[in-house]
């Protein structure tokens, strides 16, 4: 039982690691419809400039996530600026972006690789390899901070997106561009700026995603999979969706690693990814094509 | 003296395709209300669609207020003062009725005129109202409707102009919607109303405008073209019989 509670609570807080991998990934989609498999790559630039920042001047890789974020986001704004925009009017637009995007990782790749090379680095804050105790139930701090951190990130976004008028503009827009267009909105800068948003989520998470798991630059083809797999699930374009798959299949992988065999562990994201194209393509939560 | 709106020699159509409008003039004063009619694939919709900017003329220019607005994104031409209702409903189905309505007022940089104008419509559309937090899609066709009319009174735009609204609407919302229409059209508002059932569209308007093969064919008050026998069986068609 406690096992069962401990694996439990240690696949939440992951699976809030992963919505928020993930919630840029499908905000992205929902609004521009681009199937960004640059994505992980960009987590991967996150955590990079996180691990310097603490190597360089020891700055806690929490407290370094707005910059991280703000890198990335910029980051994100250029190559928006230089690839995507021209090619937003197109009508094979969504297919090309599956491309463009994996040309877009390649690159980025290329240059972390060349730069840094590809060995394992994590970042190891004082709390990375400490943990508290419940009762029986051993929680390590990195994982828990991680899930709290996003969580609230994951919270933040919401709210802004129900609430502001900014975050109606988006979903708007995600609806129907023409119709957003026609009550006034400039497309366009919601684009970009969605564009932005996704990722600075994934510059977050790579900070996160620095001190719990060891990061390399081609260590994002292996997230490619797993995310599309969560987003899958719940739907693309839903956020809701996105957190709830996060959360459902990260705790599942971890049962599976737990009580059968680690090495199954993973299966579980491509095994789900599998059954839902059988199943129910647009996923849980989806949204409709237009 | 300028009009309201100037449409000069304005030729269009989509992608690689043929011209749809060619070298269309018209214009449009304050208060107006103009039916353009004509068959199918004369070009209406796409007409209404230069104008909104959603579609780029290929050539000649639109002045609104005297300004050139052809080379403009819709959105700021809809932030000028033109309102476009396009054919399929245009609400976003999937947000709130409150969110619906906020969005209606997003050009408007006042947050507090913004509020006072949803209230307004609100009061206008009680419906709305009573309805603020469902899903506007689940709502009624009648409902929707509304939705889409309350935006005028939140807006409050110089000139709307609106794509076949009848279209698939039941008999009874049909009557429903030319009472907004009228009611828009008597708040000071300019319309160019595009309809296909032409007889009830021109009896809203002040001017029938007929279009065919994307040009302006003529254009005289909307009672002469309903009186006018012969224009009734070249332009009006089938409506005649019944």
């Amino acid at each position: 039982m406690i096992e069962f509670l401990q694996v439990l609570i240690l696949g939440i807080c992951l699976g809030f690691v992963y919505a928020l991998m993930v919630s840029g990934l499908t905000l992205i989609f929902g609004v521009m419809r681009i199937v960004n498999l640059a994505h992980p790559i960009l987590i991967i630039c996150g955590a990079f400039v996180s691990y310097w920042l603490f190597i360089l001047i020891g700055l806690d890789p929490i407290l370094s996530i707005p910059i991280a974020g703000l890198v990335v986001a910029a980051l994100g704004v250029v190559i928006y600026k230089l690839i995507f925009e021209r090619n937003a009017a197109q009508q094979t637009y969504s297919e090309m972006t599956v491309l463009l995007t994996f040309g877009t990782a390649m690159v980025i790749d290329g240059i972390l690789s060349f730069v840094f090379h590809n060995t394992q680095r994590t970042t190891s804050p004082s709390y990375a390899t400490d943990a508290i105790f419940i009762g029986d139930i051993f929680i390590p701090l990195a994982q828990l901070y991680s899930g709290l951190v996003s969580s609230v990130i994951i919270v933040g976004l919401a709210v802004f997106l129900k609430y502001s008028d900014f975050g109606i503009a988006i979903r708007a827009t995600s609806q129907n561009r023409t119709s957003a267009e026609l009550v006034g909105v400039n497309v366009k800068f919601v684009c970009l700026i969605s564009f932005g948003i996704g990722c600075a989520l994934a510059g977050a998470a790579g900070a996160l995603v620095s001190f719990i798991f060891s990061f390399f630059p081609s260590r994002h083809w292996e997230w490619i999979a797993i995310m599309m797999s969560l987003v899958v699930l719940g739907g693309m374009g839903s956020l809701k969706g996105a957190v709830i798959g996060a959360i459902v299949l990260s705790v599942v992988s971890s049962m599976v690693g737990a009580f059968i065999s680690p090495a199954w562990s993973t299966m579980v994201f491509f095994l789900s990814l599998f059954l839902i194209l059988i199943i129910r393509p647009k996923g849980l939560f989806g949204i409709q094509s237009d | 003296m300028n009009s309201l709106l100037n449409i000069n020699n304005l030729t269009a159509g989509y992608g690689y395709g043929p011209d749809i409008v060619r070298d269309f003039s018209l214009t449009l004063n304050k208060s107006e209300v103009k039916c353009i009619i004509g068959p199918n694939g004369a070009g209406k919709s796409t007409l209404l669609k230069s104008i909104a900017g959603i579609l780029k003329p290929r050539s000649g220019e639109i002045l609104f207020d005297g300004e050139k607005i052809s080379e403009k994104e819709a959105y700021q031409i809809m932030r000028l003062g033109i309102c476009f209702l396009p054919q399929e409903r245009a609400i976003f189905p999937n947000l709130t009725v409150a969110d619906n309505l906020r969005m209606c007022a997003y050009s408007i940089k006042d947050k507090k005129v913004a509020e006072a104008r949803i209230k307004e419509a609100i009061e206008m559309f009680p419906v709305l109202g009573q309805r603020l937090k469902q899903i506007a899609g689940t709502m009624s066709g009648g409902q929707q409707q509304q939705l889409v009319y309350a935006r005028a009174f939140t807006i409050k735009p110089k000139i709307i102009m609106i794509d076949e609204p009848s279209l698939g609407l039941a008999p009874s919302l049909v009557e429903q919607t030319f009472n907004h229409i009228t009611q828009i059209a008597s708040s000071g508002i300019a319309v160019i109303l595009v309809e296909q059932n032409a007889i009830r569209g021109l009896e809203t308007a002040g001017y029938g405008v007929v279009m065919d093969l994307g040009k302006l064919v003529f254009e005289k008050p909307a009672k002469e073209v309903l009186q006018d026998q012969s224009l009734r069986e070249l332009y009006l068609g089938k409506a005649l019989e019944k």
